[in-house]
C-alpha cells in the first residue's frame, strides 16, 4: 500500500496536469480519497472542484475537517440523491441525482472556469456509482467526455473507481483514456 | 402584399427550423435544470412562430382579397398569441435567473482566490526550510563569490 502512495506521488506530483485513473477496494476508499485530497491541497495547494456521487457534501466536509484538509478551497459538485432538486449550499452545488448528467457537466464546466488560473484539479467520485444509476452506454460516452474535458481545461483530473465493481469493458476504456492507473487494491 | 406572403412564409420555416432543432437538442439531454431551461424557452418560440403562422395565413388570403371584412377580427388571436410568448419569455427569464444562482461559481472562485493568497501571506517554512532573507542573502553571496572570482581569473590572463 505504502508503495503504491509513493508511485503515486512520483508519478504525478511533477505534472502539471493529467489524467489519472484511481482503482481503489472497497475498504481503502475513504482513506484513499482523503489520502488524494490531503496531497493535492495540504502538499501541493492546489484548488479544485470535487464531484461526488457516493457520499452527501456534509458527510465529505466533516471528514476533511477531522483530517485537517482545507475544505474552503474545494467547490463541491454534489450528485448524490437527494430530495428537492437542485440547491446551492455554500461553495457546493447539490444537483439531487446522478442521473442528471448534463447538469453535472455543466457545472463541473462552470466550477472549473470559475477557479483562477494556474493549477487546479477535478476529482470524480465515482465511476462505478455513476453505473448503478444510468446505462452503460451513457457512462462510457460520459466518460469519453470527461477525459476530454480534463485534457481541454489542462488541470490535474482523478477518476476514482472501485475496481471489483466496474465492468471490465468500461475500465479498459479509462484506462486507455488515462495517462497513469494506480491500483490502491488493499493488501494485495 | 405577395412580398409580405413571402416574408412570413419565411419567418413560419425558419420557426419551425429552429423548433426541430431545439427539440433535437432537448432529446440529447437528461432530466434537469438544463433541459427544463431548454423547455421554457421552446414554449416561447412555439407562441412565436403560432402567431407567425397566424400572421402569414392572414397575409396570404388577404392576397386573395376573402377575408377583408374580417380582417380585424382575425387579428386579435395575434395579440393573444404575442402576449403569452411575452409571458413565457418572463418565466424563461426567472429561470435564467435561477440557474445563474446554481451554477455560477463566480463568487465561489474569488472567495478561494482570496483564500489561498492569505495563506501564502501567511504561509509558516517548512520545517529544515531555510527562511526567505537567507535564502536570498545566500544567493547574493554566491552571486559576489563568482564576481571575485572572475575578476581574479581576468587578473591572472592580463
Amino acid at each position: 500500500m505504502l508503495e503504491t502512495k509513493e508511485t503515486f506521488r512520483k508519478e504525478v506530483s511533477s505534472l502539471k496536469d493529467y489524467l489519472l485513473l484511481l482503482t481503489v477496494d472497497a475498504r481503502n476508499y475513504n482513506e484513499t480519497t482523503m489520502d488524494t485530497l490531503r496531497f493535492l491541497i495540504n502538499e501541493q495547494h492546489v484548488p479544485g472542484v470535487y464531484v461526488t456521487l457516493n457520499k452527501p457534501f456534509e458527510v465529505i466536509q466533516r471528514n476533511l475537517q477531522n483530517n485537517n484538509i482545507d475544505p474552503r478551497i474545494i467547490i463541491f459538485i454534489d450528485a448524490t440523491s437527494r430530495p428537492g432538486g437542485t440547491k446551492k449550499i455554500g461553495n457546493c452545488l447539490a444537483i439531487g441525482s446522478p442521473e442528471k448528467l448534463s447538469d453535472i457537466s455543466v457545472a463541473m464546466d462552470q466550477a472549473i472556469n470559475a477557479l483562477q488560473e494556474g493549477d487546479k484539479f477535478l476529482i470524480f467520485d465515482s465511476i462505478n456509482t455513476l453505473s448503478i444509476f444510468n446505462k452503460q452506454a451513457t457512462v462510457a460516452r460520459f466518460v469519453h467526455f470527461l477525459a476530454g474535458k480534463i485534457r481541454e481545461w489542462k488541470i490535474k483530473g482523478i477518476i476514482i473507481t472501485l475496481e471489483k465493481e466496474t465492468e471490465q469493458s468500461l475500465l479498459d476504456e479509462l484506462t486507455q483514456f488515462s495517462d497513469f492507473r494506480v491500483d490502491m487494491g488493499g493488501e494485495g | 402584399m405577395v412580398y409580405i406572403a413571402a416574408v412570413g412564409i419565411t419567418t413560419v420555416i425558419f420557426g419551425i427550423g429552429s423548433l426541430l432543432l431545439i427539440s433535437r437538442a432537448r432529446n440529447k439531454l437528461t432530466d434537469g435544470s438544463i433541459r427544463r431551461f431548454m423547455d421554457n424557452f421552446a414554449i416561447c418560440l412555439a407562441f412565436i412562430v403560432t402567431f407567425s403562422v397566424w400572421q402569414a395565413l392572414r397575409d396570404i388570403y388577404q392576397v386573395g382579397g376573402t377575408f377583408n371584412v374580417q380582417t380585424n377580427y382575425l387579428s386579435y388571436p395575434e395579440y393573444i398569441f404575442i402576449i403569452f410568448a411575452y409571458i413565457a419569455f418572463i418565466i424563461t427569464s426567472f429561470r435564467t435567473q435561477k440557474i445563474s444562482e446554481e451554477f455560477g461559481f463566480k463568487d465561489a472562485g474569488k472567495k478561494i482566490v482570496q483564500i489561498i493568497k492569505s495563506e501564502q501571506k501567511t504561509a509558516v517554512p517548512a520545517p529544515g526550510a531555510e527562511p526567505k532573507q537567507e535564502v536570498i542573502k545566500n544567493k547574493e553571496n554566491a552571486t559576489a563569490k563568482k564576481l571575485v572570482q572572475r575578476k581574479k581569473k581576468n587578473a591572472r590572463k592580463k
